[in-house]
């Protein structure tokens, strides 16, 4: 109903994606606000081109997440800067040490995957933090399962040298 | 027997993973591969244990609504008045003169102020004659006769569009590229559709006249857009350019920004960059880009970054900048930018006329 114009069946669309593809965005800008702007952005042009877009992906989720990518890319392009390496935590201020600690160690791991190429960090937030299969992850990156598989292992294979401080 | 590859074992371990299991447990089954597994699945492990977000519900209802209410504004339909700017008696800009900071700004909020050259509703297959000054008449594929365009209206591909000795007109494609038609030209818009997704595919023929290019494209990938001349094929990405075809077909083709790559019918390609200009009398093996000379006038305004402005000039042919950030530009030879300084709006050779200046307030944050 969507592609048929159904303003309310986007409404539907949009609650029912709008978590997938902000973590998606957050994980990438490492921004609540920007991330905000950006989910936004990604519905607006979803919808103006859902009539008469006749993407090659299978899925809505997937056509979605390319529109998303390309989106952040393009932020990144205009505003010619790089992805803010200031850290916050993606739950909200920690109560307990114990809290903190784990908050801690969550950024560790967000500020590691900043640090690895663009393919590899998109499978990587792809798979491990929206739980996407292999091949929708595919479907989004236009790679073959091979690839994908091949690219996945290159990828934790850096993050957990970057999680190690760079070390062997 | 040959062993497993590497990364099929690793997919079955992080399946296991996910399904809960332990690290251990998985390293058990592939004691052999111990070594490459551990290090890749402990990495995995972190990634595994970083918390799931999610939008605030309050953020969720909030953009929720917006968004529903800003698709239902964009569905209006065009009319005339959406291309053209407000009057506000901001006074002559001469041609010969050098403009113009503004510091002062002017808080203007009501909505709808500034044209909006996008068309309203996507549909690649159409595209927005509007009518600046003078006679502008259109050609429908299939027919033989031309017919007069008062106003504003939308057109299909195969239309053709010409404009009399006085007139100004401007085409709006879907992807909001423009297309600014100078007296005495004749064009046709051969091409306008979505390929690949969500990359714009627009083709123009020019027969005759000077028409202004500026090419915006989806966003999302490079668009293509091509201005065929008699003599060659200027093919254009992301990039403002002029194209001038006078009676024999020669063209002049002058590239303000970005780049264009100009192919003859030999298929020879030469690439004009910004700031240059190439002649073709013929074809393109005698052609050589060359240098633009520094204009004789040039209009320029200025703005700090806590305003943004757009101008139209005397033939209400408009460059600037809508409150969303959307850039258009209408006016030939002009250029718009952004930076840290604030917005410059350059126009080169400015015609001579009353020039009408909008100036926003972008401390509010406004959506689009």
């Amino acid at each position: 109903m969507a592609i048929e114009g159904d303003v309310e069946a986007f409404g539907v669309l949009y609650n029912t994606f709008v978590n997938q593809i902000f973590r998606y965005v957050f994980y990438q800008v490492n921004d609540r606000m920007k991330a905000e702007d950006i989910t936004q952005e990604v519905f607006i042009k979803s919808w103006k081109s859902i009539q008469t877009c006749r993407g090659k992906e299978d899925t809505f989720s997937a056509w979605l997440y390319r529109i998303a990518h390309n989106t952040i890319v393009d932020t990144f392009r205009k505003n010619k800067q790089e992805i803010s390496l200031e850290l916050t935590d993606p739950v909200g201020s920690s109560n307990t040490e114990a809290e903190a600690e784990k908050s801690l160690e969550w950024q560790k791991t967000v500020a590691a995957l900043k640090t690895l190429p663009e393919p590899q960090r998109q499978l990587i937030i792809l798979k491990f933090m929206e739980g996407a299969e292999n091949d929708e992850i595919g479907d989004i990156m236009g790679k073959r399962q091979g690839a994908i598989r091949a690219l996945q292992m290159r990828a934790l294979d850096n993050l957990r040298k970057q999680l190690s401080g760079g070390v062997e | 027997m040959m062993s497993e590859k590497i990364e099929i074992i690793l997919e079955k371990c992080l399946a296991r993973l996910k399904a809960g299991e332990k690290i251990e447990d998985c390293l058990r089954q592939f004691p052999d591969r111990r070594a490459e597994l551990e290090p890749l699945l402990s990495a995995a492990a972190e990634l595994y244990a970083v918390p799931e977000i999610s939008v605030s519900e309050d953020y969720r209802r909030e953009s929720h609504d917006r968004l529903l209410a800003n698709i239902r504004n964009e569905e209006r339909p065009v009319t005339a008045r959406r291309f053209r700017l407000p009057q506000l008696n901001f006074r002559v800009l001469a041609p010969a003169a050098m403009v113009a900071l503004f510091a002062l700004l002017f808080w203007l909020v009501s909505p709808g102020i500034i044209p909006t050259p996008v068309p309203a509703t996507i549909n690649p297959g159409k595209f927005s004659l509007s009518i600046l000054s003078g006679n502008v008449e259109t050609l429908a594929a299939g027919e033989n006769v031309w017919q007069s365009v008062d106003n504003t209206t939308e057109l299909i591909t195969g239309t053709q569009v010409r404009t009399s000795a006085d007139a100004h007109a401007v085409i709006t494609f879907f992807d909001g590229s423009t297309t600014a038609l100078d007296p005495g030209t004749e064009i046709e818009v051969a091409e306008s559709s979505f390929v690949n997704a969500l990359s714009a595919h627009i083709v123009l023929n020019q027969y005759s006249g000077e028409t202004w290019n500026n090419v915006i494209g989806t966003g999302t990938e490079q668009p293509y857009y091509a201005v065929q001349t008699p003599l060659v094929t200027l093919v254009a990405r992301g990039t403002s350019f002029s194209s001038k075809v006078d009676t024999s077909g020669a063209t002049n083709l002058s590239v303000v920004k970005g780049t264009v790559t100009v192919i003859d019918k030999q298929n020879n390609e030469v690439s004009v960059a910004q700031d240059q200009q190439l002649n073709i009398q013929n074809t393109l093996t005698a052609a050589v880009p060359e240098n633009i000379p520094e204009a004789k006038n040039e209009l320029s305004l200025s703005l700090s970054p806590s305003g943004i402005s757009s101008v139209c000039d005397p033939n209400g042919a408009g460059t600037g900048y809508l409150p969303n950030g959307i850039s258009f530009n209408q006016i030939p030879k002009s250029t718009v930018a952004l930076s840290a300084n604030g917005q410059i709006i350059q126009i080169e050779q400015p015609v001579s006329g009353e020039y009408t200046i909008t100036i926003r307030s972008t401390f509010m944050r406004i959506w689009f």
